[in-house]
């Protein structure tokens, strides 16, 4: 029984690890395995998730990226989201568009056979989108006088943001060049254009803004496809 | 073959543990407002003797009860005071930036649930009418708004059926645009 049951363990393991890899073993056998070029395309699976999810959020995010030479990627997002920020004082809502582009370097020497990365990556990111402040209030140490809460929306368009982008994470051929990956996003604002009297809070790509700060973080838990266009021998 | 699974499992998680992180900051709630921020301005007003104008020598007025026309309860209760500190109402009306507050300053206010009349100081109530226009300022996330008050003016008359006269015999405003709490807005003489 215990024979069998490890026996089962290890087909399992074969069969989950290496279905690429069965397929590169059966036709390249030669001490050269050629690698697999292409685009490869896909979409942010938490955005979807959230949008579900989350009341206030929608998004979208679809990504690519293309290997340009040995282990290097050209790569870029486009996204649209809908985010909704609120504090005590105030409650925003800002939607817009964002493209970011860029390169990422697979830092992993991958076992022959496989195709997975470790990456990091660089971008430059834009977004362009309105915010609407939903709600405010006018702070005061005395509450003598009732509150003065403001609740007519007061939206502000045509805002626009950019930002430098450092990426972490990893992609792991899951099927026959299907991929799952996940990535964290270490982000420094550029400029940004921001509403008369306001600030932006929230800016769709960029994520929540920190007052007094430059940065952002963002995280991405994308599926992708790889469409193989060429192979070529790893050195 | 197996190690090398597992290792990079390990970094897997690794970079896990670091986007549990940076998610963790990402989601935390904004700070409190801090309290030295400087939010909507009160208005200083500090008390002189009529017959004597120097600034260095304010005279308190006696059992002061200071409470807005629009509020139920009292600003001030009665007490003995030189300097208060008057909040103003923020609220204005629909498509407008113009805000008025009434209040009533009462001297010699009487001790609540006393109904015996005080025939040496009668209580005497003044009220105070104060227009100014309302400009809305953000902050900062934490705070939101804030207002100030620009080209402030008072008021003084009489409660009606009152007929006791004035006990403040002038107010003088030192400076119409209030946008901090450090000036003394309103010298009261009495």
């Amino acid at each position: 029984m215990k024979q069998l049951l490890t026996f089962l363990f290890t087909i399992s393991i074969f069969f989950l690890v290496g279905l690429s890899t069965v397929d590169a073993q059966t036709q390249t056998d030669t001490l050269k395995f050629k690698e697999k070029y292409g685009l490869r395309i896909g979409t942010d699976i938490s955005k979807l998730i959230r949008s579900f999810v989350q009341e206030d959020y929608s998004g979208l995010e679809l990504m690519g990226d293309y290997r340009v030479y040995k282990n290097y990627y050209a790569a870029a997002e486009i996204g649209n989201e809908k985010l909704a920020f609120d504090t005590n004082t105030l409650a925003v809502t800002a939607k817009g568009s964002y493209i970011k582009v860029g390169a990422d370097y697979n830092a992993y020497e991958n076992w022959t056979g496989m195709e997975n990365m470790i990456i990091v990556g660089a971008r430059y990111g834009f977004s362009t989108f309105s915010q609407t402040l939903e709600q405010y209030s006018i702070y005061q140490d005395s509450q003598y006088f009732p509150p003065n809460v403001n609740t007519d929306p007061i939206e502000s368009k045509g805002l626009t943001a950019s930002w430098l982008e450092l990426i972490v994470g990893i992609k792991v051929e899951v099927l026959n060049n299907l991929y799952l990956g996940g990535n964290v996003q270490l982000k420094r604002r550029i400029t940004q254009t921001t509403p008369r009297n306001f600030d932006n809070l929230i800016i769709p790509g960029f994520n929540r803004t920190y007052d007094d700060s430059f940065f952002g973080v963002g995280y991405n838990y994308g599926i992708s496809y790889l469409i193989p266009l060429y192979k070529k021998a790893k050195n | 073959m197996f190690r090398k699974k597992i290792n990079f499992k390990g970094r897997k998680i690794a970079l896990l543990a670091i986007a549990a992180v940076l998610m963790t900051i990402g989601c935390q709630k904004d700070d409190i407002c801090p309290e030295s921020t400087a939010t909507t301005p009160l208005i200083k007003v500090l008390f002189f003797d009529a017959e004597n104008t120097d600034q260095n020598d304010p005279k308190s007025a006696i059992n002061l009860k200071v409470k807005a026309q629009i509020i139920e309860n009292d600003l001030i209760t009665r007490s003995t005071v030189s300097a208060i500190n008057l909040p103003l109402n923020t609220n204005v009306g629909e498509n407008t930036n113009v805000g008025a507050t009434t209040y009533e300053f009462t001297e010699y206010a009487r001790v609540s649930g006393d109904t015996e009349p005080n025939t040496e100081n009668p209580p005497n109530t003044d009220v105070l009418r104060i227009t100014y226009s309302i400009a809305e300022e953000y902050l900062n996330r934490a705070c939101g708004y804030r207002v100030l008050y620009n080209n402030i003016q008072v008021e003084i008359s009489e409660p009606e059926d009152d007929t006791s006269g004035n006990w403040i015999t002038n107010i003088t405003v030192q400076d119409s645009i209030i946008d901090n709490e450090t000036t003394t807005y309103f010298f009261i003489y009495h």
